[in-house]
This record gives C-alpha cells, sequence and structure tokens, in this order.
C-alpha cells in the first residue's frame, strides 16, 4: 500500500526515464497533470461513478522491468488461437518479443513504439490534439485526451506498438497481443499503440490484452487509429485477462473524409475493466460501427463508455453494445453522441442490450445525445430483460433440453455481435465465453 | 388397446383461474381427432397442457400418452417421445437460425430413437425435399425462426417442422387461421400425407373449413373446459350450419 500523500511521488518515480530522454519533460509533465486534475477517479465524479478505481492509486503498482529475473514468454506458452494467427506481434509483460523481426508485406509495416517519438510523430500518436475542427463546426476534439488515465498512460507508456498501411494497400488481419503474467508483486503495465491508415487503405487488427494474476495487477493501454480519406479499418479489441487484473483501456479512432471504422469490443475478462471507446468523425461521409459484447460471469463487471463526436456534415455512426450476465456479474453502459453545431445531416444511433440471468446481475444503462445541429437524424435506447419464456417452452417442444434451449437463446443474443466479428478464431473465443456462461452457477437455475 | 392420448376429468387452473373443467378425451393411435370450440373455450389451453407448458396447474383428473402419466413430464421429454404442437401464435426467436434450430431438434429426438444423427448434408438434403412438398419459401429456413415471417409463413413453418421431426402424436391449434385458400390446401395435404396407423393427430379449430380438407375420424366440441359432445365427421358441418350451442344461462 502506498499512503495517500506518496501516491504522487510513487508514480512519477515509475515514469521510464532513459538517458538523453529529451521526451522526459512531457512525460513527467502528463503524470503531474494527472495529479493535478484530480488524481485516479474516485465514484463521486459523475464520469466514474461505477468505475470505482479507487484503489488503483493506492495498491503501488510498479513496472514489470523491476521483476528480477523474468523469464521472456516462450512460443509453446502462447494459446493456440495467437500460436495458430497467421500475422502476430507479441509483448510479453511489456517486452516486445517479436516486432524487430516482422517483415513489412502488402504495405504493411509494424513495429514496436519507441520510447521516444521523434517531434513529427508526437501528433500521430495522439500525445497532442488533434487539430482544428473543420470549417462551420465547432467541436471539441481533444475529450479522450482529457480522460485522465489516457493522461498517466502518456506519462508512463513503456510498450505498444506502432502498426502503418500505406496508400490504397489492403492488409491484414494483424494480431497485436498483450501476455502478462503473476511476477508476485503488484505490476502495471501502460502500453500504447498507434495504428494509421493511409488514404484509400484497409486493415483488419485484433488488439488483445491477456493474463492471469493472483496478485492485483492493472493493465492501461491507449491505442489511437487515424484514417486517412477513404480509408477502412476492422478493428477487434479482445479483453481476457483473468484474476485480479484490473483493466482500463482506451480506443480511440480519427476518421478523415470517407473514411470507415467497424469496432467491436469483447469484454471476455473474469475481471473489472472499463474501456472507452471514442470515434471522431472530423470530415464528411465518415462513417463507423461501434460494438460490444460483455459475457459476465461470477463478479466479472466490465464499464463501457463509448464517444461519437460528429465534427462534420454528414457523418454516421450506430452503437450496439449488449451484456449477458449471470452471477453476479455486473456492466455499465455510459454512451454519448455529440453532435457539433454545424453538424448537420449526422445520421447516429445508440443501442445498449442487456440479459440477465440472474437476479443478483446489475445493470446500469445511460445513452446520452448532445444534439447541437439542425437537420440530424438521432435514435437512442436501451432495454433490459431475462430470457423470453415463450421461446424458451418454443424450443422445448422441439425436443431440445432445458440447459440447451437456454444457451441457444443466449447464443443468439450474442450472435448479433459475434457474427459480425472477422476471424474465426476471435469468433472462437466468444463461443468459450458463452461456455463459461452456460456452466456458470446461476445459469438456468 | 390403450389410446394413444388418454385424458380423464382434467382440471387445468391459469393463474388460479379454472380454464379446463374435467375434461374427458381419448384419441386412439393412427386416428385424426378434431376439437372445435368458441373462442376462450380452452382450446389452446388443452394443446399447451398436452405439450408441457409451465404454468398451467394440473388440479385433478389423468393425462396419459402412450399409457405414461405425462402430467410432470418436462417438455423436451414429451416431444422426444413423439409429441408435436404447431402452436397458434409461433413464436419468433431473433438470431437463431431456422435451419441450425430444426437440425438440432431432429437429432436430439433421433438420440432418443436411437439413430444415428443426421449430418449436415444429410439434413439440408431432408429439408429441401419438405420444404418442396409445403411449397415453402426456402430463404426462410435460412432466417431467425419466425422472425418476420408473415401468419401464414408461420404457420406454414409449423408444418414443415411437424414434417422433418415426424411426431406420433400432432397436435394442430389453429393452424387454419391466417392462411388463404391455397396455403389450407397445401398444408392439409402435408398433414394427410403424414396420416398413418402409427401417428394421430388432434387438429383444433374454431371453423370447420379445415376439415373439409383434413377429415377427421371424430369431432368433439370443447365449450367452458369440457367436451359437450362428439361425434362423426358430420358434426362439424352441423356446428357451422347451427353455431356453436350457447353455454347455459347463468341464472340470475
Ligand atoms: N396465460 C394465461 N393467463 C391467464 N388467462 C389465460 C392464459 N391463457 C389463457 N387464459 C384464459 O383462458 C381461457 C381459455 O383460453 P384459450 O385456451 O387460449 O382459449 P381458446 O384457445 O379456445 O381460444 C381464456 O379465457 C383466456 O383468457
Ligand atoms: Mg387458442
Amino acid at each position: 500500500m502506498v499512503e495517500p500523500a506518496a501516491v504522487e511521488t510513487h508514480y512519477l518515480d515509475e515514469i521510464p526515464l532513459r538517458e538523453g530522454d529529451r521526451y522526459a519533460v512531457r512525460r513527467t509533465e502528463a503524470v503531474r497533470q494527472f495529479f493535478r486534475s484530480g488524481g485516479f477517479p474516485t465514484a463521486t465524479l459523475e464520469d466514474w461513478r461505477f468505475s470505482d478505481l479507487d484503489g488503483l492509486g493506492r495498491t503501488g503498482y510498479r513496472r514489470y522491468s523491476d521483476s528480477p529475473a523474468l523469464v521472456p514468454l516462450q512460443d509453446e506458452e502462447l494459446p493456440g488461437w495467437v500460436s495458430g494467427f497467421g500475422r502476430r506481434v507479441l509483448l510479453s509483460e511489456g517486452r516486445p518479443l517479436n516486432a524487430a523481426e516482422f517483415q513489412p508485406g502488402n504495405g504493411l509495416d509494424v513495429r514496436d513504439l519507441p520510447p521516444v517519438p521523434t517531434a513529427e510523430e508526437e501528433r500521430d500518436w495522439g500525445f497532442v490534439a488533434p487539430g482544428a475542427p473543420p470549417e462551420g463546426t465547432e467541436a471539441d476534439l481533444d475529450a479522450p485526451l482529457r480522460n485522465p488515465l489516457e493522461m498517466l498512460n502518456a506519462g508512463l507508456f513503456d510498450c505498444g506498438f506502432r502498426v502503418r498501411v500505406g496508400q490504397r494497400a489492403d492488409a491484414g488481419p494483424i494480431l497485436l497481443y498483450s501476455l502478462r503474467r503473476d511476477v508476485g508483486h503488484p505490476a502495471m503495465l501502460h502500453p500504447r499503440s498507434v495504428i494509421e491508415l493511409a488514404p484509400g487503405s484497409r486493415l483488419t487488427v485484433i488488439e488483445a490484452h491477456d493474463g492471469d494474476s493472483a496478485t492485483a495487477g492493472w493493465t492501461n493501454p491507449s491505442t489511437f487509429c487515424h484514417l486517412g480519406e477513404d480509408a477502412e479499418l476492422r478493428y477487434v479489441r479482445v479483453e481476457l485477462e483473468t484474476g485480479n487484473i484490473a483493466h482500463t483501456g482506451r480506443v480511440t479512432f480519427h476518421l478523415a473524409r470517407n473514411a470507415r471504422v467497424r469496432s467491436t469490443v469483447l469484454s471476455l475478462s473474469g475481471g473489472r475493466s472499463r474501456t472507452d471507446t471514442t470515434a471522431i468523425l472530423t470530415a464528411e461521409g465518415a462513417e463507423v460501427d461501434l460494438d460490444g459484447l460483455f459475457l459476465g460471469v461470477e463478479q466479472a463487471k466490465a464499464d463501457q463508455h463509448t464517444l461519437a463526436i460528429h465534427a462534420a456534415r454528414h457523418t454516421t455512426s450506430r452503437q450496439l453494445f449488449k451484456n449477458v450476465l449471470s452471477d453476479e456479474a455486473s456492466a455499465v453502459f455510459d454512451g454519448t453522441v455529440v453532435v457539433a453545431p454545424g453538424a448537420i445531416g449526422t445520421d447516429a444511433t445508440q443501442a445498449n442490450r442487456n440479459l440477465l440471468l440472474s437476479r443478483k446481475a446489475v445493470v446500469h444503462t445511460r445513452p446520452r445525445l448532445e444534439i447541437n445541429a439542425d437537420d440530424v437524424k438521432c435514435a437512442h435506447g436501451a432495454a433490459i430483460g431475462r430470457l423470453d419464456e415463450d421461446a424458451l417452452f418454443y424450443l422445448r417442444s422441439r425436443g431440445l433440453g432445458r440447459m440447451d434451449s437456454h444457451e441457444i437463446l443466449v447464443r443468439g443474443f450474442a450472435g448479433e455481435v459475434v457474427e459480425k466479428v472477422p476471424v474465426e478464431s476471435v469468433r472462437a473465443l466468444a463461443a468459450a465465453g458463452l461456455q463459461r456462461v452456460r456452466e456458470s452457477r446461476s445459469f438456468a437455475a | 388397446m390403450t389410446p394413444l392420448l388418454e385424458i380423464c376429468g382434467l382440471h387445468v387452473e391459469v393463474e388460479g383461474r379454472e380454464i379446463l373443467r374435467g375434461l374427458d378425451l381419448e384419441i386412439p393411435l393412427g386416428e385424426t381427432h378434431a376439437v372445435m370450440g368458441p373462442n376462450g373455450s380452452g382450446k389452446s389451453t388443452l394443446a399447451h397442457v398436452i405439450a408441457g407448458r409451465e404454468g398451467y396447474e394440473i388440479t385433478g383428473g389423468i393425462i396419459r400418452y402412450q399409457g405414461e402419466d405425462i402430467a410432470e413430464m418436462e417438455p423436451e421429454e414429451r416431444a422426444r417421445k413423439g409429441v408435436f404442437l404447431a402452436f397458434q401464435y409461433p413464436v419468433e426467436i431473433p438470431g437463431v437460425n431456422n435451419t441450425y434450430f430444426l437440425k438440432a431438434a431432429v437429432n436430439e429426438i433421433r438420440k432418443h430413437r436411437d439413430q444415428p444423427e443426421l449430418d449436415a448434408v444429410d439434413f439440408l438434403s431432408l429439408m429441401k425435399e419438405r420444404v418442396k412438398l409445403l411449397d415453402f419459401d426456402v430463404d426462410l429456413i435460412k432466417r431467425p425462426v419466425n422472425e418476420g415471417f408473415s401468419g401464414g409463413e408461420k404457420k406454414r413453418n409449423e408444418i414443415l417442422q411437424m414434417t422433418v421431426l415426424e411426431p406420433t402424436l400432432g397436435v394442430l391449434d389453429e393452424t387454419d387461421s391466417g392462411l388463404d385458400i391455397d396455403a389450407l390446401r397445401i398444408v392439409a395435404e402435408g398433414v394427410n400425407r403424414m396420416r398413418s396407423p402409427e401417428r394421430s393427430f388432434l387438429v383444433i379449430t374454431h371453423y370447420q373449413r379445415l376439415l373439409d380438407h383434413i377429415v377427421p375420424d371424430r369431432v368433439h366440441v370443447l365449450q367452458d373446459g369440457r367436451i359437450v359432445e362428439s361425434g362423426g365427421r358430420d358434426l362439424a358441418h352441423r356446428l357451422e350450419a347451427e353455431g356453436y350451442t350457447r353455454p347455459a344461462a347463468v341464472p340470475a
């Protein structure tokens, strides 16, 4: 434990400094800014009401590099779906394993994120605001950078990837995989990744966070995706961490004219997680689908925050977040659509659907619209329900067993999100999550 | 020989209200019986009780299928033993593919009969054949169960499922409602093709129209939760001409 007064000093000491690092000042400033703006968010803050990160600061997490005698991951220790994945880059406790040997091809290049960005790189990496909003509109494009945990990542980041796709290249899928193991002390990871799609290019990225730990662990990744004109990104985020690991992650999409993002967040972790997904639609014709699925058993807790900023005319966003909650699992959906002044012709939908399989499961849902322009189409809604008794009887009357009938309905509910995931082995991870739901205590009880 | 279905003095309550009040009905193996009755007389309640729906409390009487008391039997057990209910209001199940669902059901029932499971290829060819016989839109079987189906398509899907699952007792609850005359004829042909000495049907309907096409061995009149009259196929015509006898006036 760290005394409240010593928390700031503790995290300043954890900044990974290298000799002659001209970026050290920026890192220190980011950490100081984090503490100036309130430090670790508490539940008294509106935006963090259900996120309960109070304990994070005082746990005194240290970087993995402090762990003595940490043996890097061996290939045999990789889960089958990872070793079988065509193109993949790996992190083991934040240590890069193979990106250095990545063979560029099909217009795709992947590198480890160096600890010190060049001056030109800073903006691309999301360390500073992406620039002024388009003419005729006003939008707050810095919102994702004001997330306190993003500030902390900007100060403490110690690993990550830089993915680039060249003009009109059609690349992917590529897997960015990070695994963490228990090293016996509370360890934290601050991965930072940047994905850049040049105009007209296409890419499928799977970003996965995996690991198990009995000792307290914390993963706090930031991912920035920049799409040029007409670029198309298929992004799938898989959260697999279990045990005593807290996950606080962010992904931000920045879209130029006619760029398109389809994003899916699969929360399959057994612990606590909060994920903030932000899409900034900066030019006409930009279009984004934000999907999410949480399969919660036991005391798992997933907190999904979304923000779609329509900063330009004629942009589209569609959000679909689903939660399946068994046992004492709990979920939060806090989704916001912002239509900036002048962003006429915006088309935005937002849906949050929750399936409660247990009386003790809890969901908080808060869909929000902030519309500051005329001539827009916005719809949102939230639903919380249990399995349909009529449907269960219908299935059973055809000879399907009670458990199977429950499972079929749950799978049908989740399928709307899972079926859109473009990689078979990733869909199989969701299927394994559904199997855990079926085996959970409250299932069909 | 014991009848396939044997119901004696059956009393059933739904949410504390008595709906069936001493119902008697016997259907021998190989016969097709019709149950007719006005709206609200308890026809669907009877169908659901036979299929084993929860929430229907049997407060008296006996219900036997193949000589066995099934009052406590789970609905899936009944289905595996050959009971099939074509629903009056088939349920829409978003996200669950029709073909997938029916294949799972067929194999569950085959497992119970010690028959080998059908693989995807065998199942699809079976489906294709049955779909054609019922003049069913083949695209519908690729969609989620009943989702966005018209009333008539839902009813046809029920009969399609029945022809694939090949039950011993088929209970048809107002399958004719929502069908135009051509669809009615196709559905009736589908049922007639299945009639055999090894299989019985209970055809529940409000109108005799369906019984012109599925000609029953016997007709029963259900009123106020009881069978009040039974007879041959002519009874249906008489009911059509004269209407259901009004229930005895309740003394003021
Ligand atoms: N789930 C239920 N809850 C309460 N009452 C019901 C329920 N189902 C049926 N009933 C009542 O039982 C009576 C018989 O209904 P039903 O069996 O559907 O009649 P039918 O099919 O002959 O039209 C009606 O009065 C109906 O309102
Ligand atoms: Mg009815």
